[in-house]
């Protein structure tokens, strides 16, 4: 290993245009796969207010057929569906329900402007399922949503619109001209936090929106996200949640509407999988989908770099003939070239890295702008969203395949080069 | 039993086209201990045989027997194993490499052995390199080194695993005579004082008149 690190130092010093063109090369490849990886990450990955994603299983839709014909609903529940198909689960930690999708609202402080917001209607349950970070005040709990009362809690930046500062707990306005008192302010949320987003959050009793159903009551405006205690317990959460809709459905049956579940609830990564409501996402396809991009990605600058490594290889003939005859064997010769190149990949590969955590810091509005979105704010990304154990997991494994693929075969040439010929140079 | 044993080698070299024979029925035997000359004009085979001996190549015909061992048909493992305890090499370009200080490229034969710990190797390395008089260079490049004291880097490293062979290829080629008078001192040193068997190309006279035995080759055949 040390022998390994100070061959890796030696090669960078000795050959210093090759290793500055090889660096590069791989560094700008890193960041520009990096920055790929990133944009599916930060909507899986974990980060405050949504700390808990990778113990999350989310019930964005629901889906009901008449049987034995072809009609169909597929789209949000009614809050009564939601409850009853997902609420109190018993393998599960806790759930929360809330509206599918923003709406926009108007508030208004006396003598101030009126300041428009997106707003989410949720229940008391949903300040346990996701970590906000409260700057004054505190959530609004179930007993609040049960009871109706007027109560929110805003983001730091409507307050400071509203009132001027984030120390507004407490204070009074009026949302879309009904009068609301401020229960707790929390920090700013991403918009990449899409489930949770908003710019104040309502009990869900509190608007005309958990009226608003079809489809006998089932269908309406409400989604379901379960908490599980670990993501072991996903399978039986699932199959409880199978056996809440069979109960469901009993009771549902003069409707002539049941629901199906088709997989439901999924993971992060199903629901950004799949596009419509009405069909199971398609995980196996979409992660070969991606591999096939990531190594289309990967093999173009590898190719150009596997050049580069051979002619670096060419240049440590003599060497590695001289190894050879001193008893090194081909396979060590391998691994020793192989880790070599790898050191210097990874050193690359870091640098892309942090350059594409740069990137996506500083334009993050356009990087993250999504063509369809519930809200008119401007994606903005905080270091902890991109800064992830698993975007760099990624990034190792990119720099290793990368390796892989541009210094394998000219180090399987090396190996087998004839020792003769290799120290007298031919 | 002669610690290196040829019988019967021969060596062609194919191409497309033409067809070289650059050893013809080669017999030879050397006795542990021997300090032997190989002689003879350019292109007739000594480079060709030594690197047979050496294990870097293999014969087309015939068998070479290191240490009462054949090496026909080992594998690149055992092969590599067994250059690594069994030889030393010493080339007439030095074939240092150049990224390494002197200490690392005594080193090197030692990566290649198995459970020769890190500071094992520095203290063996350090001890040849004392011994060639030039552990006052240990940390510095062969660049920084004459020709003289790179041969003797050359050398050390081709001690430093206690080899019983040392093979070497015109070692004074590239030196002075001054240069080459201090080289041949040391690998006679070797010879007499550590009992190793020492297999010397060489075009020259004086200096193989000095050795135990001269073998001859002319045209890819043994004459003397």
């Amino acid at each position: 290993m040390r022998e390994m690190m100070r061959q890796a130092m030696a090669q960078l010093r000795s050959q210093r245009m090759l290793t500055v063109v090889g660096i590069t090369g791989t560094a700008l490849s890193i960041f520009l796969i990096m920055v790929v990886v990133m944009l599916q990450q930060v909507k899986v990955a974990p980060y405050a207010p949504v700390s808990n994603r990778p113990r999350m299983l989310y019930a964005q839709y629901a889906s009901i057929v008449v049987e034995n014909t072809p009609y169909q609903s597929n789209g949000p529940m009614s809050y009564e569906s939601a409850k009853e198909l997902y609420g109190n689960l018993e393998t599960a930690e806790r759930s929360t329900i809330f509206a599918s999708y923003l709406t926009v609202a108007t508030m208004t402080v006396p003598g101030g402007r009126p300041v428009s917001a997106d707003m989410l209607t949720t229940d008391g349950e949903f300040w346990n399922v996701y970590d906000f970070t409260f700057l004054s005040g505190k959530p609004y709990d179930q007993t609040a949503v049960d009871a109706a009362q007027h109560v929110a809690v805003i983001d730091e930046s409507t307050a400071r619109r509203l009132f001027g500062s984030t120390d507004a707990a407490g204070r009074e306005f009026q949302l879309n001209h009904s009068p609301y008192t401020v229960a707790g302010v929390v920090r700013d949320v991403s918009t990449l936090a899409e489930e949770c987003f908003a710019h104040v959050w309502v009990p869900l009793t509190t608007t005309p929106l958990i009226n608003n159903t079809w489809n006998s009551y089932l269908m309406g405006s409400f989604s379901a996200v379960v908490l599980a205690k670990s993501s072991d317990d996903f399978a039986a959460i699932r199959e409880e949640c199978d056996r809440r809709m069979r109960a469901y459905n009993k009771t549902v049956k003069e409707s002539n509407w049941q629901f199906i579940s088709r997989g439901r609830p999924y993971t992060k990564e199903e629901v950004l999988v799949g596009q419509w409501a009405n069909v199971e996402p398609d995980l196996k396809t979409y992660r070969r989908d991606r591999l096939i991009v990531f190594l289309i990605l990967l093999i173009v600058p590898a190719i150009n770099l596997s050049g580069m490594t051979e002619s670096r290889m060419r240049q440590r003939r003599e060497e590695i003939g001289v190894r050879r005859a001193f008893g090194c064997k081909r396979s060590t010769l391998l691994m020793q070239l192989f880790g070599e190149n790898l050191m210097i990949t990874v050193v690359a590969g870091l640098i892309g890295w942090a350059l594409s955590v740069g990137f996506a810091y500083l334009f993050s509005t356009m990087l993250f702008l999504e063509g369809y979105s519930n809200t008119l704010t401007m994606p903005k990304v905080s270091l902890e969203m991109l800064v992830q154990p698993s975007t760099f997991a990624w990034a190792l494994g990119f720099c290793f395949v990368l390796n892989l693929l541009s210094t394998g075969v000219p180090a399987w040439r090396a190996s087998r080069t004839n020792i003769v010929n290799a120290i007298n140079k031919k | 039993m002669g610690i290196i044993e040829l019988k019967e080698v021969s060596k062609i070299y194919r191409t497309d086209e033409v067809e070289t024979l650059a050893l013809e029925n080669v017999n030879v035997d050397i006795d542990k201990g021997e300090f032997v000359s190989i002689m003879g004009p350019s292109g007739c085979g000594k480079s060709t045989l030594l690197n047979i001996v050496g294990l870097l190549d293999a014969p087309t015909t015939g068998r070479v027997l290191i240490d009462g061992t054949t090496t026909e048909g080992m594998s690149d493992s055992a092969l590599s194993a067994f250059r690594n305890s069994k030889l030393g090499f010493v080339f007439q370009s030095f074939h240092l490499i150049g990224s390494l200080n002197v200490l690392d490229n005594v080193e090197m034969p030692l990566l290649y052995r198995h459970g020769v710990k890190g500071s094992e190797r520095t203290r063996m390395a350090k001890a040849v390199l004392e011994r060639v008089g030039l552990s006052h260079r240990m940390y510095h490049r062969p660049a920084q080194l004459s020709g003289g004291q790179c041969q003797r880097v050359a050398i050390a490293r081709a001690i430093v695993g206690n080899p019983e062979i040392i093979l070497a290829d015109e070692p004074t080629g590239n030196l002075d005579s001054r240069m080459g008078a201090e080289v041949m001192q040391l690998l006679h040193e070797l010879n007499k004082e550590d009992g190793r068997t020492i297999v010397m190309v060489t075009h020259n006279d004086e200096q193989a008149r000095m050795t135990d035995r001269i073998v001859r080759f002319f045209d890819g055949r043994q004459v003397q």
